[in-house]
């Protein structure tokens, strides 16, 4: 395989993971402030006689610890990232394990088994699945039910004193055996139905991020692939072009020596069957020739010259000069509007040559006696355009979506001109996209056609 | 009047063929050389009128390394006798000139005098090769 397929990604999945960790922490700022807020509304708006200085103790104990989490996690990331994917699993079970303990505490001076904190544990229960392991999760509900176990007990056995709270509970029933048998019930029945819930569903997303992951990666894959494979048939070709070339060169030079007599006198007959040779072996020429720019534009081959500044003007005029003589051949009215100024193009001065005597080159191969072409060159703010409107035979609407394939020629196209290799477009297209520009075909069948090249600047 | 001698350097026996018909036809003597370390040796030997350089011979650029050589500055340079000969280029298609359209001055130059592209036709040989040796006179 090549070795410039790209370094493999971070699995999204452990990404997504590390971002996870990171809003846990995130979530606890948000719980140190909702602790701070609703003791202190219960002391002071709702007289609700509470030990606040332990409450906001252990609020501040997890304010530190999270502080100490938040520096941890940016240290580690800077650190050693594949680390940090080793380590994530220990990171989050530390952090909610210390939040259990911050939870029992907090469980404990609002009432113990009486506190209606106690139904918070089930959030831990939620995130545990969301960022542990099944087995992990259950472990840590486990955890759990063993704090609210041992706290009711204790407290059940005023082996730890139990904090009343008067105004919610008159009468403290926490001594109350079958109250606490059957609330440590659905608490636990609770936590584990919640971790079980929780862990189904994010195994199942789990496993589709995995699928989607090895998706991705298989398609990045074959993707690349079938890039080297298109570029060793360019090469292939390129290489086999340039084979072809000088073997029809030479031949094509001796065919115009012994045509023009200077082999010995020849007969008519003969000279004919010459100048017959030499159309086809001059079509077997351009057809290499164009074969090499396709390829040539394809691959990225380095050209032998670099870009320069190019007046779009003066690039026309120097296509037009070449093809003076069949514009005048067929009687063709031609007006060239220029830009007031010079409109300068960075660009291979031969890629711009090919892309314009393939375009004028077409407008007028396909033009009838007579017909009327139009150049306009055009500065506008972020780009330069080239429109070449022509009078000409048209392309049919079922043909407009084919002529930039290779080889396509349309019917009418080839009642005109037998000999094309149905490449000139598609060496355009290729060209005009290695420098970012797109090229624009508007045609009205049997009455003309307009293409447009825009480069921007 | 002494008939003007022309090297052709080129790899390709047949183009070599092609163009010598023409230019022998046309009273010119042919001498040729089939790579460029030939080509140098006979430009110093026989110091032709014209040179004819094919670009791609052995490597892809050796034409360019036999002109260099032979315009060199470097006055010890054995091709000194050389310096003044016109060389005209043979090149294959879509090998350009790359001085089509630009406004500035090429900073690729190379120390050659004209193109001619391959296929040859003898009529625009013959044409060049005549104006560069009117143009040496």
């Amino acid at each position: 395989m090549s070795t410039d397929t790209p370094v493999p990604e971070r699995s999204s999945v452990e990404e997504e993971l590390i971002k996870r960790v990171l809003w846990f922490i995130t979530l606890r700022w948000i719980t140190v402030a909702g602790i701070c807020a609703t003791s202190l509304i219960a002391c002071f708006i709702l007289n609700i006689g509470m030990p606040l200085i332990p409450i906001l103790i252990i609020a501040a104990g997890i304010l530190l610890f999270n502080f100490v989490c938040i520096t941890y996690h940016h240290y580690i990331k800077c650190i050693s990232y594949s680390q940090y994917i080793k380590s994530h699993h220990q990171f989050a079970n530390l952090q909610i394990f210390t939040d259990w303990i911050a939870l029992v505490f907090l469980v404990h001076y609002t009432g113990g088994i009486e506190s209606p904190v106690i139904f918070y544990f089930i959030f831990h229960v939620i995130i545990a699945a969301i960022l542990l392991s099944r087995k992990a999760c259950y472990l840590q509900t486990s955890f759990a039910v063993l704090l609210i176990i041992s706290l009711s007990i204790l407290e059940y056995l005023n082996i730890i004193p139990h904090v009343q709270n008067k105004e919610l509970f008159p009468n403290p029933i926490y001594d109350n055996s079958l109250y606490l048998l059957s609330i440590l019930f659905f608490c636990v029945t609770s936590l584990y139905v919640s971790a079980y819930l929780a862990t189904s569903i994010t195994n199942q997303i789990r496993k589709r991020e995995k699928e989607i992951v090895v998706l991705k990666d298989n398609i990045t894959h074959a993707y690349h692939a079938l890039e080297m494979k298109d570029r060793e048939k360019s090469e292939f070709t390129y290489k086999v072009t340039h084979e072809l070339r000088s073997p029809l060169s030479a031949i094509q030079s001796l065919l115009k020596s012994i045509e023009e007599g200077y082999a010995g006198e020849i007969s008519e007959k003969a000279k004919e069957l010459i100048i017959r040779s030499e159309k086809r072996t001059g079509f077997l020429l351009t057809l290499v020739k164009d074969l090499l720019d396709l390829v040539t534009g394809k691959i990225g081959k380095p050209r032998e010259s670099n870009s320069k500044s190019v007046d779009i003007n003066e690039a026309v005029k120097s296509t037009l000069h070449l093809m003076q003589e069949k514009v005048k051949e067929k009687n063709i009215k031609l007006t060239v509007n220029t830009t007031e100024k010079p409109a300068y193009l960075e660009i291979i001065p031969d890629d711009l040559d090919i892309i314009m005597t393939n375009l004028i080159g077409n407008a007028i191969k396909y033009i009838k006696e007579g017909g009327t072409i139009n150049i306009n060159n055009i500065i506008a703010d972020n780009e330069i355009r080239i429109e070449i409107s022509d009078t000409g035979i048209g392309i049919h609407k079922d043909d407009i979506n084919k002529i930039f394939e290779e080889f396509y020629r349309s019917n009418n196209a080839k009642a005109i001109e037998s000999d094309g290799t149905g490449l000139g477009l598609a060496i355009v297209r290729n060209l005009i996209k290695r420098y970012d520009g797109h090229i624009d075909v508007q045609s009205t069948f049997e009455k003309g056609t307009t293409v447009t090249v825009t480069f921007p600047v | 009047m002494i008939s003007p001698k022309i090297l052709i350097i080129d790899d390709d026996p047949d183009i070599v063929e092609a163009m010598r018909m023409p230019l022998e036809a046309n009273g010119y003597k042919v001498i040729t050389a089939n790579c460029g370390k030939e080509g140098l040796k006979k430009a110093r030997e026989e110091i032709p009128d014209l040179i004819m350089l094919d670009v791609m011979m052995e490597t892809d650029t050796e034409g360019f390394h036999v002109a260099y050589e032979l315009r060199s500055e470097n006055h010890d340079s054995e091709y000194r006798n050389c310096r003044k000969i016109p060389i005209l280029m043979l090149t294959a298609i879509s090998q350009k000139k790359g001085m089509s359209f630009s406004p500035e001055k090429d900073e690729v130059f190379l120390p050659v005098d004209d193109f001619i592209e391959k296929p040859i036709q003898p009529k625009d040989l013959l044409k060049k090769v005549a104006e560069l040796l009117v143009n040496k006179e």
